[in-house]
C-alpha cells in the first residue's frame, strides 16, 4: 500500500482542522472534572446563577402587597462582595425603600450605612430583624444565610414571604415552616433538578400506588408562558407508570410554541379558563405543604367531574401554573375528596 | 450494581451481535479499533430495527430482551468459532494496522475515551433525552409495549384529540433510543438513570473509525487524514464551545449545545456513517455482505430520530441517481450489493413505519408540509403562514401578524452562519468544497458521485425541511438548529475528505505512471 505524503496545502489543512480538536479537548477535561466536584451527580450547583437586573425584581416584589408602604422586610446579607451603589442588593433596596418598605439589615459588611436609605435599621440579630416583619428578603453573605431557620424566624413574623436571590433557599424548608417562597435567583439549573419538585415527585410515589391515575386540574387563571412552567411534563415522567392526565394534552405536551399556545386557550388573555366559575377552598390540613390561604384548589366543573368517571382516576392533582415549582402550587387528593368539595363547618 | 452489570452486557452483547453479522478479520482486514466500532454500530442497528419489528408485530418488549440474550450468545460462539477457524495471518496482521503517528493516535484516543466518560460523566440530564427518548423507554420496560396509552394516549381511538388525554412529548419518534435503555433496565431489573445511557456512550468514538474503514481500500492515507477530520470536528462533541469567552468554561457538558449524551443526533450521524463505510467498502472490494451491514446500519439510523427517514431517502436518491447501483460491466458486482443494501434497508424500516403509523403526531407529519406550492412559496421570499404558531408569542402576536418576516430572509444566513462557524466545525465546510469531485475524472467515479450526492443533498434536504417546517424558525434556530441537523452529515463529508487529502492509491500509481512519460 502505497504512503506517499500528501502535498504541503493538504497538510496545512489537516493540521489547521485538526487544531480545533483543542476546543472538545477543552470541554470534555473541564466537563469532567466539574462532574467529579460534585461526586458525578446532576447537581443544581453546577449551574451558574441568574442574577435579576434590581430595575425587573422591584416590580414583582412590590406588586405580593396591595399596599406596600409601612410593610417591614428582613434584609439577610447584602452579597457576597462588598456592596457599592451600583450592587443588586443596594439598587433593589433603594427601590423598596422609596415606596414606603421599611427595611431593617442583617450585614456583616462595613460601611454600608452610606449605601442605604436613611431610615434603614440595622438591627442586631436576625431574629429582632424578623419580630413583626413580613417579609424575608435573602441575598445571602457568603453562605451565612444559606441554611436558615425558618420554623423559628416563622413565628417571629408577622408576614409569610420570602423573596430569595440565590436561588438556594430550601423551599421544602420555607414551606415546612408556613412561609411562601418567591424565588428570584433562579433558574439555578434546569427544572428537573429542582428540589422542590423532587420532593413532591417522591411524595407522590409513595402516596398514589403505581397502577392509580391522576388527573390534573388547574386551579387558577395561568399567568405565565414559561416553557419551565410545564412541571406536568416532568412528573409525569418522573411517577410513571402512574398515569396523569390533562385537559387538552396534546397542546400542553407540544413543542414550546404550541404549550403557549395551550397557555393562552387555558384562559390567560381572555380564553375560557376551565375553572371559571367554580369556588376556590382548602382542605385542612393540605396534603403536604403547610403554606395556608393560597392552595390551589377549586370545585370541579361539570366536564372534570364527567372526566373522572370516564378515565378512571383515583386522585386529582390541583396545581398552579408558575415558573418555579412550589409545594404550595400543588395538592393532590382522592377522587371522593374533590368531587365532594369543601367541608362546611 | 444490577444495573452496571446490565449496561455492560448489553454493550457487550451488541458488540458480539455486530462481530458476529461482520466478515472475519482475516478476510476483511481491520484494526481493533474499527472492528470495535463497526461491530457496535452494527449489533445496535440489528438490535433496534429487530426490536422495533418485535414490537410492531404486537409481541411485548420482553421478547426483544429474550432475543438479544439469544443472539449475543449466537454472537460469542460464532465468533469464537470463527476465531479458531479462521486465525489472522500476519499479512492481513500488516494490513489492518491504521499507520497513525503515535501523537495523532493518542489524539483521537483521547477524544473518544473522553466522549466516552463525558457521556457517562452525569445520569440523564437534558430535556430531550429524558423526555423524548428515556420516558419511552420507561414505557417499554414498564408496559412492554408502544401502543399503550401512556403513548397514544393524546387522541382517542379515532384519532381524535381527547379532551383530557395522557401527557408525553412526541410519541411518534423512532424507538432506537428507548429500546437500548429499555433493555439495560429490563435485564438490570430496573431503571437507572446513569447506567441506561452506557449502551449510548460510544457512538463518538465510533464515528471516526467508521470513516477509516470506509476510507481503506481507498488508501489508508486518507483513511487516516478523513478519520482525523471527523474527530476532531468539535460538533461531535460539543457546538459554539468559547462563543461566549470564559463563561463557557462554567458550562461545558451542561446544556443542549453538548452533543453527547442521550440525545438522537450523534447516533444518526454514527449509523449513517456506519452505513457509508460499509457499502463504501464493500463496493470497492466487491464485499456485498459489508453493503449489506451498511443498508442494516442505514435501517439503523432510521430507528434513531425521524430525521434519519429523510437521509434514508437522500442516501437511497444518491445511490440511484449516481449510477452506482446500475449493474452493468466490471461494476456490477458492487452494483447489485448496493440495490441489495437498499433493499435491506427498506424491509429494515417496513415494520417500524407500520407502527409509526398507529402513533399519534406533535406535526412531524412533514409530507403534509413537504409540498411543492409551500417550497415555492417560501423560496421565493414568501412571508411566515402564520396560522398559529406566532400568534402565542405573548406580546409579539399583533406586530408578526401584521408582518410576519419571510422565511428566506433568515434561512440562508443560518446555514452560511453555520458554515463559517469555526468553533463547532472547524474548518470542515470549506474541506469539503474542496473534496468534492470537480474534476471529470473523480467524476467517473460512481462512489465519489454518490457521497458527494448524498452529503450536499443533505444539505439542500434540510434547507428544504426548514423551509417548510411547520415550527416557529427563529424558535429552532435558538434550539441549535440547523448545526444539529447537518451533524448527521459529518461522516460522508468525512470520507470525501479524507479521500482528497489522503487521495487514492490508484490516483498515485496513475501519477507515477505517468511521470516517466511526461
Amino acid at each position: 500500500m502505497d504512503e506517499a505524503r500528501p502535498t504541503a496545502w493538504k497538510r496545512a489543512l489537516l493540521g489547521i482542522h485538526s487544531a480545533a480538536a483543542v476546543l472538545p479537548l477543552l470541554c470534555l477535561a473541564t466537563f469532567l472534572l466539574r462532574s467529579a466536584s460534585v461526586g458525578f451527580t446532576a447537581d443544581r450547583s453546577l449551574y451558574p446563577r441568574i442574577e435579576n437586573e434590581a430595575e425587573n425584581m422591584a416590580p414583582y416584589l412590590l406588586q405580593t402587597w396591595r399596599q406596600p408602604r409601612g410593610k417591614i422586610i428582613a434584609v439577610c446579607g447584602l452579597g457576597d462582595a462588598a456592596p457599592t451603589a451600583e450592587s443588586q442588593s443596594i439598587r433593589l433596596l433603594q427601590m423598596l425603600a422609596e415606596q414606603g418598605v421599611v427595611l431593617r439589615v442583617i450585614s456583616q459588611h462595613a460601611g454600608i450605612e452610606s449605601l442605604l436609605p436613611l431610615a434603614t435599621q440595622f438591627p442586631a440579630s436576625l431574629d429582632e430583624a424578623a419580630r413583626g416583619a413580613q417579609a424575608l428578603l435573602i441575598f445571602d453573605e457568603n453562605g451565612r444565610y444559606a441554611a436558615l431557620d425558618f420554623l423559628s424566624l416563622a413565628s417571629k413574623m408577622d408576614g409569610q414571604l420570602v423573596f430569595d436571590l440565590t436561588g438556594q433557599a430550601d423551599g421544602m424548608a420555607a414551606d415546612a415552616a408556613g412561609l411562601q417562597l418567591l424565588a428570584y435567583g433562579a433558574p439555578l439549573g434546569p427544572p428537573w433538578l429542582d428540589p422542590d419538585l423532587l420532593a413532591y415527585a417522591e411524595h407522590l410515589r409513595k402516596r398514589v400506588p403505581a397502577e392509580d391515575g391522576i388527573l390534573l386540574i388547574m386551579a387558577v387563571r395561568p399567568g405565565t408562558i414559561s416553557g419551565r412552567a410545564r412541571w406536568f411534563l416532568h412528573l409525569n415522567n418522573l411517577i410513571f407508570p402512574r398515569r396523569m392526565y390533562l385537559q387538552d394534552s396534546f397542546g400542553a405536551s407540544g413543542t414550546s410554541v404550541q404549550f403557549r399556545q395551550w397557555v393562552l386557550d387555558m384562559g390567560a388573555r381572555g380564553g375560557e379558563f376551565p375553572g371559571k366559575g367554580q369556588q376556590r377552598w382548602e382542605p385542612e390540613p393540605r396534603e403536604l405543604s403547610r403554606v395556608t390561604q393560597v392552595g390551589p384548589v377549586r370545585t370541579l366543573n361539570p366536564e372534570e367531574r364527567a372526566a373522572v368517571a370516564t378515565l378512571g382516576v383515583q386522585w386529582v392533582s390541583f396545581f398552579s401554573l408558575n415558573a418555579d415549582f412550589r409545594l404550595q402550587d400543588w395538592e393532590t387528593m382522592t377522587v371522593e375528596q374533590a368531587l365532594e368539595g369543601p367541608q362546611t363547618p | 450494581m444490577i444495573a452496571f452489570f446490565a449496561s455492560v452486557f448489553v454493550v457487550l452483547s451488541l458488540l458480539a451481535i455486530g462481530g458476529a453479522l461482520l466478515p472475519a478479520s482475516s478476510a476483511c482486514p481491520r484494526s481493533r479499533w474499527e472492528s470495535f466500532a463497526l461491530a457496535f454500530l452494527v449489533g445496535s442497528a440489528a438490535v433496534v430495527t429487530l426490536g422495533s419489528a418485535v414490537l410492531a408485530f404486537g409481541m411485548p418488549f420482553v421478547v426483544v430482551a429474550s432475543l438479544l440474550l439469544a443472539l449475543s450468545v449466537f454472537g460469542i460462539l460464532q465468533t469464537l468459532r470463527r476465531g479458531v477457524a479462521l486465525p489472522m495471518s500476519s499479512g492481513a496482521a500488516a494490513q489492518a494496522k491504521t499507520g497513525f503517528a503515535p501523537s495523532l493516535a493518542a489524539l483521537i484516543f483521547a477524544l473518544g475515551l473522553g466522549s466516552v466518560l463525558a457521556s457517562m460523566a452525569l445520569p440523564i440530564n437534558e430535556f430531550d433525552p429524558i423526555l423524548h427518548f428515556a420516558y419511552k423507554g420507561k414505557i417499554l420496560a414498564e408496559l412492554g409495549t408502544p401502543l399503550d396509552e401512556a403513548l397514544t394516549g393524546l387522541v382517542d381511538e379515532n384519532g381524535e384529540l381527547r379532551r383530557f388525554g395522557r401527557i408525553v412529548t412526541h410519541p411518534n419518534y423512532p424507538l432506537g433510543i428507548p429500546i437500548l435503555e429499555a433493555l439495560v433496565a429490563v435485564l438490570g431489573r430496573g431503571w437507572h438513570e446513569r447506567w441506561i445511557q452506557l449502551p449510548l456512550a460510544f457512538w463518538a468514538m465510533c464515528l471516526p473509525a467508521a470513516v477509516f474503514f470506509g476510507l481503506r481500500p481507498i488508501s489508508r492515507r486518507a483513511a487516516r487524514a478523513g478519520a482525523l477530520v471527523a474527530a476532531a470536528t468539535p460538533i461531535l462533541y460539543q457546538r459554539n464551545f468559547t462563543e461566549n469567552g470564559w463563561a463557557d468554561f462554567a458550562n461545558a457538558g451542561l446544556g443542549n449545545e453538548f452533543t453527547l449524551g442521550a440525545g438522537a443526533d450523534l447516533p444518526v450521524a454514527a449509523l449513517l456513517t456506519g452505513a457509508c463505510a460499509l457499502v463504501l467498502h464493500g463496493r470497492r472490494i466487491h464485499e456485498a455482505r459489508l453493503q449489506l451491514l451498511g443498508g442494516l446500519c442505514l435501517a439503523g439510523a432510521v430507528m434513531m430520530k425521524n430525521e434519519g427517514l429523510a437521509l434514508f431517502g437522500c442516501f437511497v436518491l444518491a445511490i440511484l441517481l449516481s449510477g452506482a447501483a446500475l449493474p452493468l460491466g466490471k461494476h456490477k458486482r458492487a452494483a447489485l450489493g448496493s440495490l441489495g443494501a437498499l433493499g435491506v434497508g427498506i424491509s429494515a424500516i417496513l415494520p417500524w413505519l407500520m407502527l409509526r403509523g398507529k402513533l399519534p403526531a406533535i406535526d412531524e407529519n412533514y409530507a403534509e408540509h413537504f409540498t411543492l406550492e409551500r417550497i415555492k412559496h417560501f423560496l421565493g421570499g414568501g412571508a411566515e403562514l402564520v396560522e398559529r404558531s406566532p400568534k402565542a408569542l405573548v406580546g409579539q402576536a399583533d406586530e408578526l401578524l401584521a408582518n410576519p418576516p419571510a422565511r428566506m430572509d433568515d434561512l440562508p444566513g443560518y446555514f452560511t452562519g453555520e458554515f463559517l462557524d469555526w468553533r463547532s466545525w472547524g474548518l470542515l465546510w470549506l474541506l469539503l468544497l474542496i473534496a468534492l469531485p470537480w474534476r471529470p475524472r473523480e467524476l467517473r467515479d460512481a462512489d465519489r458521485r454518490w457521497l458527494a450526492m448524498l452529503a450536499l443533498g443533505g444539505v439542500v434536504l434540510y434547507f428544504l425541511i426548514l423551509l417548510v417546517t411547520p415550527w416557529y424558525l427563529p424558535l429552532l434556530r435558538e434550539k441549535g438548529i440547523p448545526e444539529r441537523l447537518l451533524l448527521h452529515l459529518l461522516g460522508p463529508i468525512c470520507i470525501l475528505i479524507g479521500w482528497r487529502l489522503g487521495g487514492s492509491d490508484q490516483e498515485d500509481s496513475e501519477t507515477r505512471d505517468a511521470a516517466p512519460r511526461s
